[in-house]
C-alpha cells in the first residue's frame, strides 16, 4: 500500500548540479552522504527534513538532486558548501532547477573527454588528463599520497614540462 | 559593472595555476581577480591585479609594506581596535581583512565611520562559510551579520572574496549571492561589493588637488 495518495503527495523540484572535477570516482550513495551532511551542518536536522533532499541520478559529470518545492534555494546554498565526496575534494555547482527530470536532462551538455597524458616535470613523471579546451588535470603522486594540480596548456611551458600521450603517440 | 574576487591564492600555495583559476573565474562570471603575490596581467579575458596582505600587527610593518608594495592592492589583517583605526587612516591601504578572527570590539561604529570616510573596504572571506563547520561557522556568520548592520548605517565599502587556493574553492557569482544571503546580504549589496575594488583603484589613481 502506498503511504500517501497522489493528491496528498508533496510537490518536488529537481536541481541539476555539475560535478568538478569530472574524473572523480564517487557513486550516488557517496553524493547522497555528502549532500545530506552539508545540509544538516548548515541548516540543522529539522530544515534538512523539510528540504527532503535525495540524489536521483548521476549522468556523467552531472547530478540530479530532488527536494521539496519552495526549498530549492536552500538546497542550492547547501550544495555550494559540499567540499568532499568519497574523501576527495569536489565542487558541486547548481546549474538549473526544474519541476521535471526530463527538462533538466535537456540541459546536460556532452562530456568534454580528455586524453590521458604523461608529463615530465623536473625529471619526474606525472600522469594527467588533457582536455580539448586546453585544461590539464595533473595527478602528482608522492610518498604522502595523491594530489591533483589544475593547470592549462600554457602553464606547461612555465613548468618546463613535456607531454606525451599514454600510448606513446 | 566589474565583478571582482578578492584575494585568491594560486600555485604554489594552492593546487591551481593562475591561468586555470582565471579560466574558471571567467566561467563563473568574474572579470577581475586580486591575487596574492602575483604580478598584474590578463589571462582569458580576466584582469589579474596584484594584491598583498600584511599580517604583522604593527603600524611600522604596515607603513613599510605600503612603501614596498606600491601599486598593489594592500590588505591588512585586522587586530585590536586602535590598530584598526590607525590602519584605516593610513594612505595606500585598500582593505581591512580577517575581522572575524578578532575580538568583537575590534571593529566598532567609530572604526566603521573612519572606513566610510577613507573609503577603506572591509574584506569578507566567503570561503570561510564553506570551509568552516559548526561553532566556527556560526561565529563567522554572526560577525558578518554585525558588520552588515554597521555597513548599512555607515556605508563603508565591502569587498568579497572566495579565498580560493584551488579551482574547487572558487564559487560562481550566483553561489556567492546565495552564500551571502546566509547572513542577510541582499543581491544588490553583493553586486555592489563585487565592484568595490575598481572603484577604490580609480579613486586612488585620480589626482588630488592640494589647496
Amino acid at each position: 500500500m502506498k503511504p500517501l495518495p497522489p493528491t496528498l503527495r508533496e510537490n518536488r523540484r529537481y536541481v541539476l548540479a555539475r560535478i568538478r572535477p569530472a574524473a572523480i570516482l564517487a557513486d550516488e550513495r557517496d553524493w547522497h552522504i555528502a549532500i545530506s551532511e552539508a545540509i544538516s551542518s548548515l541548516y540543522g536536522d529539522i530544515t534538512a527534513a523539510e528540504i527532503h533532499a535525495g540524489t536521483i541520478r548521476q549522468e556523467g559529470q552531472y547530478l540530479i538532486i530532488r527536494c521539496r518545492r519552495g526549498w530549492e534555494d536552500k538546497l542550492c546554498t547547501a550544495l555550494t558548501t559540499v567540499r568532499t565526496a568519497h574523501q576527495t575534494p569536489v565542487h558541486l555547482q547548481a546549474i538549473s532547477t526544474s519541476g521535471t527530470i526530463k527538462a533538466l536532462k535537456k540541459k546536460i551538455r556532452p562530456i568534454i573527454t580528455g586524453d590521458e597524458v604523461t608529463c615530465v616535470i623536473n625529471g619526474g613523471n606525472h600522469s594527467g588528463i588533457h582536455y580539448a579546451d586546453g585544461k590539464i588535470d595533473l595527478i602528482r603522486r608522492d610518498m604522502k599520497g595523491q594530489e591533483v594540480v589544475f593547470l592549462t596548456k600554457d602553464d606547461m611551458e612555465s613548468f618546463h614540462a613535456t607531454t606525451t600521450k599514454s600510448d606513446g603517440i | 559593472m566589474t565583478v571582482t574576487d578578492v584575494f585568491i591564492h594560486p600555485h604554489p600555495r594552492g593546487d591551481s595555476t593562475i591561468r586555470r583559476m582565471a579560466l574558471t573565474a571567467r566561467e563563473y562570471g568574474f572579470d577581475t581577480l586580486v591575487v596574492i603575490d602575483n604580478p598584474s596581467a590578463e589571462y582569458h579575458g580576466v584582469s589579474i591585479l596584484k594584491g598583498a596582505v600584511v599580517h604583522e600587527g604593527t603600524m611600522k610593518a604596515v607603513n613599510a609594506a605600503v612603501r614596498k608594495q606600491r601599486g598593489s592592492i594592500i590588505g591588512v589583517a585586522a587586530g585590536e581596535s586602535s590598530f584598526n583605526r590607525s590602519v584605516i587612516q593610513t594612505p595606500g591601504v585598500a582593505l581591512l581583512t580577517g575581522i572575524c578572527q578578532t575580538r568583537r570590539n575590534a571593529f566598532d561604529h567609530v572604526t566603521a565611520r573612519f572606513a566610510a570616510e577613507k573609503k577603506v573596504a572591509i574584506h569578507l572571506e566567503i570561503g570561510l562559510l564553506i570551509a568552516c563547520r559548526g561553532h566556527t561557522r556560526q561565529k563567522v556568520l554572526t560577525r558578518y551579520r554585525e558588520l552588515l548592520t554597521l555597513q548599512r548605517k555607515y556605508e563603508f565599502p565591502f569587498a568579497l572574496g572566495s579565498g580560493a587556493e584551488s579551482i574547487l574553492d572558487q564559487r560562481s557569482v550566483r553561489e556567492m549571492i546565495l552564500l551571502c544571503g546566509l547572513f542577510g546580504m541582499e543581491k544588490e549589496e553583493v553586486l555592489t561589493a563585487f565592484a568595490t575594488i575598481p572603484e577604490i583603484l580609480l579613486e586612488s589613481s585620480s589626482p588630488r588637488v592640494v589647496s
